[in-house]
């Protein structure tokens, strides 16, 4: 019995070690996963090629960001004190702000008055005051300053505010007119609304309110998408700059190749930083491999055969810029910006086995000195099969420029329905205009100078606008003072500046102007400094750079400035003055980048532009 | 009776400990509230011209530009006197062939019973808010781990916000510590 029972024992036990080494529950969990994959359900719409093939793209017209997938993974990251947070399984209106999306959509133009009219929701007035916090956070002064009449209006007409003077001053006549009552600089115009309960009031007991745009309210940057009523259920078409395709370009999955590649170089995945053809190799390199649309089944060789797009779960690249550069160590997944710079669609898993390959979005935060680089995520997006087009955007562009973005600029269609939005985007599907974004070939000293301005260009910190204009600020104890200008941010009491905005009628008047602190309009910026003026001073700069240090011996190499060592060198000046020293380790003001690192980077950047071009 | 003043030794030699740790916390506590204490507002610095300062110091700064040395002397130097009779020079190099798209150079340097020290070597935009000033001189310093002070730079980020970077000592270097945007 003794026998019987330890065999027994031993039997289990025996048995539990098989079923721990086969795991069998893999087996039922794979084949599964195969066969239940997620069907991505975003709305689409097909974009015509120039074959009879047509590409499948979402409609952005019918997404919002609360309709968006959920995001797979949670995080949080801390800068400068301010901690950012996301949850699996939340949509991207709980953990993007308005900041975030400000230049790829520039919601900060928008009212709460077009949001609701752009949805036609009839119900604006009934949204409760504590479902837009941002209002709460305003102080009366503020609130009396930016919306319409307020000032004017007797304090007692306005309930909200009513409560919160004789909650916190109750000997305030409340019949008098708030600018009265709240004189500049007073005690009670620093009284936040949020310091009362706002839950039983609604956006019509202040009147106006409705018809301010965002970006008058201090801290609109911070505000998440959900915490502005209706936002989070526009769509992202109907965005001031509505997101839409970038670029017409159309590829064609050839192959789905898994984990055991380790080597590609001719890619179309990257980022915004280094450019979208980096190479992958001493890693685990899983790829999609692109051909021409028509190219299927002939021998020729068009521009995407062989090319790869390499899955962004596995090879990581530099991201980001200015004070948020370093954040996730300064990398991303590699992918592309199709749609602009609101989102990258990165290449996940592409599994040989079934022949699909799933895709998913990434996002970024972004503040005013800088944007993270494009980490938080997965969002599930669309998956594909062997052979079938996959949207690539803009090809040949090497990092779509927020100008790019901005000229794709729609008007908020007031009061138009959904309906009519999807037929603007039936529209689109006649658009087969090819992109080439490289521009003629003029070289000095051997220098690419297109290829060398765009690189420095895009090195830059500066948004990038060409109606940009900074603050007033003044140099050489105030000896000279002036605004920065432009995409470049010129000051504009530079001498070539000057001459460029003198030849225009009325030029120097405007200048006088702006050394007095005047700060000029984007339209009165393009009637005196437009972009090809701009562009010429910059490029104008970079080559006279270019000729003088060709004249200049490079002490590592002992010989005249030549080649790349050139390019480093102009690139060094550029950022760091003429009478820098070689190679210096100086650093800017974060302490992060020396100017040999600007110089190795421009260098790198210069290298891949002009191998495309 | 053995018993009980067994029990008791060890009450007492518990109430030692916790006494002791108590001590400890409440030290640790008020060094972090210090740390906490609102930082006074900093004092601007007195630029002079550069024929004030020892000339192997403008020799020395001379050596982390490329400029012709008659230049050199239109630098501006702030002296900070440190303890022990030590310096921390900083220098406006002063000239536009300095300045770039990242600012203009600005260097420090230590001098002490070892010599002259290179501790600061940054690009900042000298562009300034009329009426302020781009580098203050924090009168207590936030790192703790030095005698040098911590330097404020303003930034002018845009129209309507301004950028205020610490920089302190680390003992080897100035770095920038504490990054702070403020609305104009």
């Amino acid at each position: 019995m003794k026998i019987f029972r330890f065999l027994k024992l031993l039997l289990v036990s025996v048995s539990l070690v098989l079923i721990v080494w086969i795991k069998p529950w893999h087996l039922i969990l794979s084949n599964a996963q195969v066969s239940s994959k997620p069907k991505n359900d975003l709305p689409t719409r097909l974009l015509g090629t120039s074959t009879a093939t047509n590409a499948l793209l979402p409609d952005w017209s019918r997404i919002s960001f609360s309709t968006m997938p959920v995001i797979g993974e949670s995080g949080s990251i801390n800068v400068d004190g301010i901690e950012r947070k996301w949850h699996q399984r939340d949509t991207p209106d709980k953990y993007l702000t308005l900041g975030d999306i400000d230049e790829a959509l520039q919601p900060d133009v928008l009212s709460l008055n077009t949001i609701a009219q752009t949805l036609n929701y009839p119900d604006l007035e009934t949204f409760t005051l504590d479902s837009f916090p941002l209002l709460g956070q305003q102080t009366l002064q503020e609130l009396i300053n930016f919306v319409p009449s307020l000032g004017q209006t007797k304090a007692a007409e306005v309930s909200p505010i009513a409560e919160l003077l004789q909650t916190k001053s109750p000997q305030t006549n409340l019949d008098r007119p708030l600018s009265e009552i709240v004189a500049p600089n007073s005690t009670l115009g620093e009284l936040k609304l949020n310091q009362i309960n706002l839950s039983s009031y609604t956006v019509g007991d202040i009147p106006d309110i409705d018809t301010v745009q965002l970006s008058n309210f201090t801290g609109w940057q911070n505000t998440l998408i959900k915490d502005v009523p209706l936002l989070n259920s526009l769509p992202l078409a109907s965005f001031p700059i509505g997101l839409t395709s970038s670029g017409n370009t159309v590829a064609r999955i050839d192959f789905i190749w898994g984990k055991a590649e380790k080597r590609r170089l001719r890619t179309v995945s990257g980022s915004d930083v280094e450019g979208f053809a980096v190479p992958c190799s001493g890693q685990s390199c899983p790829y999609i491999e692109l051909d021409d649309l028509e190219n299927s089944g002939r021998n020729i060789r068009g521009e995407f055969e062989g090319r790869s797009w390499i899955s962004g779960k596995y090879q990581k690249v530099k991201g980001g810029w200015g004070c948020l550069k370093g954040v996730n160590g300064g990398k991303e997944p590699t992918g592309r910006l199709p749609f602009g710079s609101a989102l990258k669609v990165v290449v996940m898993e592409p599994d040989e086995k079934t022949d699909t390959v799933d895709t998913a979005l990434f996002f970024r935060f972004k503040n005013i000195c800088g944007a993270t680089p494009y980490f938080i995520g997965p969002v599930p997006f669309m998956t594909y099969r062997v052979n079938a087009p996959i949207f690539i955007g803009a090809y040949n562009s090497t990092a779509p420029t927020s100008t790019q973005v901005r000229t794709q600029k729609s008007n908020i269609k007031t009061g138009a329905s959904f309906k009519s939005a999807s037929n603007s985007a039936k529209s689109e599907v006649t658009q087969t205009i090819p992109q080439n974004n490289c521009e003629p070939t003029e070289t000095t000293q051997g220098v690419n100078l297109a290829a060398l301005s765009k690189s420095i260009s895009e090195q830059e910190s500066s948004d990038g606008d060409y109606n940009s204009v900074g603050a007033y600020t003044c140099v050489d104890g105030e000896a000279n003072c002036g605004v920065a200008l432009g995409k470049h941010q010129i000051m504009s009491y530079g001498s070539d500046v000057r001459e460029q905005i003198s030849h225009f009628v009325g030029g120097e008047e405007f200048l006088a102007k702006l050394s007095q602190g005047y700060q000029p309009s984007g339209t009165e910026l393009f009637q005196f400094f437009p972009p090809e003026a701009q562009d010429a001073v910059f490029k104008t700069r970079i080559a006279s750079s270019v000729n003088s240090t060709s004249q200049e011996i490079d002490p590592t190499t002992k010989n005249a400035f030549s080649g790349e060592r050139l390019v480093e060198r102009v690139t060094q000046k550029y950022f760091g003055g003429d009478s820098s020293v070689v190679d210096s380790n100086a650093k800017d003001i974060f302490g992060r980048m020396s100017l040999k690192n600007y110089g190795n980077d421009v260098l790198e950047r210069y290298k891949q532009i002009a191998f495309e071009c | 009776m053995k018993l009980d003043s067994a029990v008791s030794i060890k009450v007492v030699r518990l109430l030692r400990y916790f006494h002791l740790a108590l001590g400890f916390s409440l030290l640790i506590t008020s060094l972090f509230l210090s740390g906490c204490s609102n930082a006074t507002e900093g004092t601007f610095l007195n630029w002079r011209n550069a024929d004030t300062v020892p000339k192997s110091l403008l020799f020395l700064a001379a050596q982390n530009t490329n400029l012709p040395s008659t230049q050199i002397s239109a630098a501006k130097i702030a002296v900070i006197s440190t303890q022990e009779n030590n310096h921390l020079y900083l220098f406006n190099f002063n000239s536009s062939s300095l300045c770039g798209e990242l600012g203009c150079l600005y260097a420090g340097y230590l001098s002490n019973a070892q010599g002259l020290k290179q501790v600061l070597n940054f690009y900042l935009q000298p562009n300034v808010l009329p009426g302020k000033h781009l580098i203050t001189l924090m009168s207590n310093n936030s790192s703790g781990t030095s005698d040098l002070p911590c330097l404020d730079v303003q930034q002018v980020v845009n129209k309507t916000t301004l950028q205020k970077l610490t920089y302190c000592f680390d003992g080897s270097d100035y770095q920038p510590v504490e990054n702070t945007l403020i609305k104009i």
